[in-house]
């Protein structure tokens, strides 16, 4: 098995993620990880090499393959870069915020032949697996209505959601992403209905808190999107696929299974609350698979493209919310 | 205190009129249905309730000065006349929905009956699940907190036809309408904004009489929470009735109810039962309540629960929720 050598750039919660999961693939080497604020102990202690600057990772000839996790706002910059220096590239959602420059950032990239996999998770849980494959096997029919919802237990910090694209950038680009996943169409059109009504320093900085996005699909199914900043109880992520023969709905997962029952009532675990942990196997899936990606110079399961086309939509849906109308996705060459 | 029977008329006995009927005589022992109007009569029914007197003009029940109330379950194009010359007779009035597809309409029988001074409820019967009864305590109990987020599934397990759908005011008019009433229902507020995406996609036919099968319709609410109400003609595995609300500190949610509560565990996995099949099985309860809550009123002489103000807010709600649609752009709603 050829072993393939790897750098990370951002450390943060994902970025240690990604790094801990990385070291437990066989025939991988996570040779430096970079970040201006690396976590020193924390590199120490699992034994990896840490740099400051992304460049001692592009310019390392020994590194195959890059895991991109810094702050969104860097991942173009980062693309281009290692696209340049040959590298393959796993890069976190979204690959940006304009359209125009991912589409010229694509264009490098498969100009250097090198893979681009995006970061859309969700697509690898066990649980939307199984939906996708009950929709493609005909026992739902034909698909009328996709309907999630994705709430986040708390609101991120502050210092987070300033550059974190908006909810619909940060948040519903992922559900955009599940419902071209499941039905295999295109979005054709988009309405949102949103609204600040949970914390109104979200609304100062002009986003939103709380969201519901209709959409058209090509094949002329609807799909649906509630977001939220905040669900008390917990990290609550329930996706229904409603079709000509019947309906398939994943429930929320809980740490434990247990039912209290008293006479105050009958009392189950809350959904778990945190995305880390409830997205756990999709986070090593992603990886797993573009690592065999490389290592068998297939394709990669989340492209570029599938990247873009989220980020036009999630544009699409705020221009929606300001302009209080639905509005069409019509570009989408890139 | 009324201590005598309550005599009662019927108007229109379809399903629902039958049904009604039915409530009335095996629920109510001091309620007495003296006499039903209607085309097309079943009299084998009518003899086994032991209904005691049966017309085809529906003006004999009208005019019958020992009947305090009618129930009128008429085709609804018929509502807003039968309304109207009862309440003139000073008939109590319990109106199946809609009462009519225009606010004009609506208008002009509550206009009828504050003239006539008499009661006037109007069959939003779902106002009266206790499921649903259950999420709009929590929610005015403050235990989940603001409302944000309401969301509603409202859909039927099989498809009527096309034909009877036009008829029957088309999905925002006929099916839709209960949903209107709902989220006002639960919030306790109005509706500001509306928009409606939708598509035939069960039966083309739909589409042919300018009507729809599937629609998902977003409202925006004066207190600035957000709605969405997902509605499909025809799901195959049954009656799908659930409502969930989300707010600042949880939510509620209101589950299909199922003829058992039984789980088949074998090698091939584990089975529940389907939701209820159809509106009768399912609002059973709920249909007994709104009729007991329309009776106590006549009894008490007391405002009924759903008066002719719901059904007009309802009925402009449907008028926006169907412009929107045809305009493809958020419609205001007037009020």
């Amino acid at each position: 098995m050829k072993n393939i050598t790897l750098g990370l750039i951002g450390t943060g919660r994902i970025g240690k993620l990604h790094a801990e999961n990385i070291l437990r693939i066989p025939g991988t080497h996570l040779k430096i990880i970079a970040d201006l604020k690396a976590d020193k102990a924390w590199a120490e202690n699992i034994g990896l090499n840490y740099a400051q600057s992304a460049d001692a990772i592009f310019s390392d000839n020994e590194i195959e393959a890059v895991i991109i996790c810094s702050p969104s706002a860097f991942h173009i910059e980062q693309i281009v870069k290692a696209a340049q220096a040959g590298k393959h590239i796993f890069c976190e959602k979204p690959i940006g915020f304009d359209p125009k420059t991912i589409a010229e950032t694509l264009k490098v990239v498969e100009l250097q032949g090198v893979k681009l996999q995006i970061g859309f998770n969700h697509r690898f849980d066990p649980d939307l697996v199984q939906l996708k494959e009950a929709i493609d096997s005909g026992v739902i029919g034909r698909s009328y209505l996709i309907r999630i919802t994705n709430l986040d237990p708390a609101p991120p910090p502050a210092e987070y959601l300033i550059t974190s694209g908006g909810l619909f950038l940060d948040t519903t680009i992922h559900d955009i992403d599940l419902i071209r996943f499941l039905s295999g169409s295109e979005v054709v059109e988009v309405y949102s209905a949103g609204a600040v009504l949970i914390d109104p320093s979200i609304g100062k900085g002009g986003d939103i808190d709380t969201a519901l996005t209709t959409l058209k699909l090509e094949n002329g199914a609807m799909a649906l999107i509630h977001n939220s900043r905040q669900a008390v109880y917990g990290f609550d992520q329930r996706v229904e696929v409603f079709g000509s023969n019947g309906s398939m709905s994943t429930e929320n997962r809980t740490r434990f299974q247990t039912v209290l029952k008293t006479s105050q009532g009958v009392i189950s675990d809350k959904p778990m609350d945190f995305f880390l942990e409830r997205y756990k196997e999709s986070y090593r899936i992603e990886i797993e698979e573009f690592i065999r990606v490389i290592r068998e110079d297939g394709q990669v399961p989340v492209t570029g493209r599938d990247g873009f086309i989220p980020v036009l939509i999630g544009l699409a849906a705020k221009q929606s919310l300001m302009e209080e109308r639905p509005v069409r996705i019509e570009n989408y060459s890139n | 205190m009324h201590s005598k029977p309550i005599v009662a008329g019927l108007i229109g006995a379809g399903h629902i009129g039958k049904m009604h009927a039915e409530n009335i005589i095996f629920n109510f022992p001091d309620v007495l249905l003296k006499a039903v109007a209607g085309p097309n009569l079943d009299e084998n029914w009518i003899e086994t309730m032991g209904i005691p007197e049966h017309f085809l003009d529906e003006n004999v029940v009208i005019h019958d000065s020992e009947i305090e109330a009618v129930v009128i379950a008429a085709p609804s194009p018929a509502h807003v006349a039968l309304i109207k010359s009862s309440a003139k007779n000073g008939k109590h009035i319990f109106c199946e929905k809609p009462v009519a597809f225009e606010p004009e309409g609506v208008a002009e029988a509550i206009e009828a009956v504050e003239a006539a001074g008499v009661l006037f409820q109007v069959g939003f019967n779902r106002r009266f699940d206790p499921n649903f009864t259950r999420v709009r305590e929590i929610v005015q109990s403050g235990k989940i907190g603001k409302t944000h987020v309401i969301r509603i599934t409202n859909r039927d397990p099989k498809r009527p036809t096309a034909a009877y759908a036009s008829r029957s005011g088309g999905l925002f008019f006929d099916f839709c309408i209960h949903d209107f009433d709902m989220v006002r229902y639960i919030s306790g507020c109005e509706v500001e904004k509306v928009y409606s995406a939708g598509a035939a996609l069960i039966d083309p036919e739909f589409e042919k009489l300018g009507d729809i099968d599937t629609a998902l319709i977003t409202l925006q609410m004066t207190d600035g929470s957000l709605c969405i109400i997902d509605v499909s003609r025809e799901t195959n595995y049954g009656y799908d009735q659930q409502l969930e609300v989300f707010g600042s500190e949880g939510s509620i949610r209101a589950l299909n109810t199922t003829p058992t509560s039984t789980i088949l565990s074998t090698a091939e996995g584990v089975f529940t039962d389907k939701p209820h099949y159809s509106f009768v099985e399912r609002y059973k309860e709920a249909y007994v309540t709104e009729l007991r809550e329309f009776f106590s009123s006549i009894r008490n002489q007391t405002t009924p629960p759903v008066t002719g103000q719901d059904a007009l807010q309802a009925v402009k709600i449907a008028q926006a929720a169907e412009l929107s649609f045809k305009k493809n752009r958020p419609v205001k709603v007037e009020r």
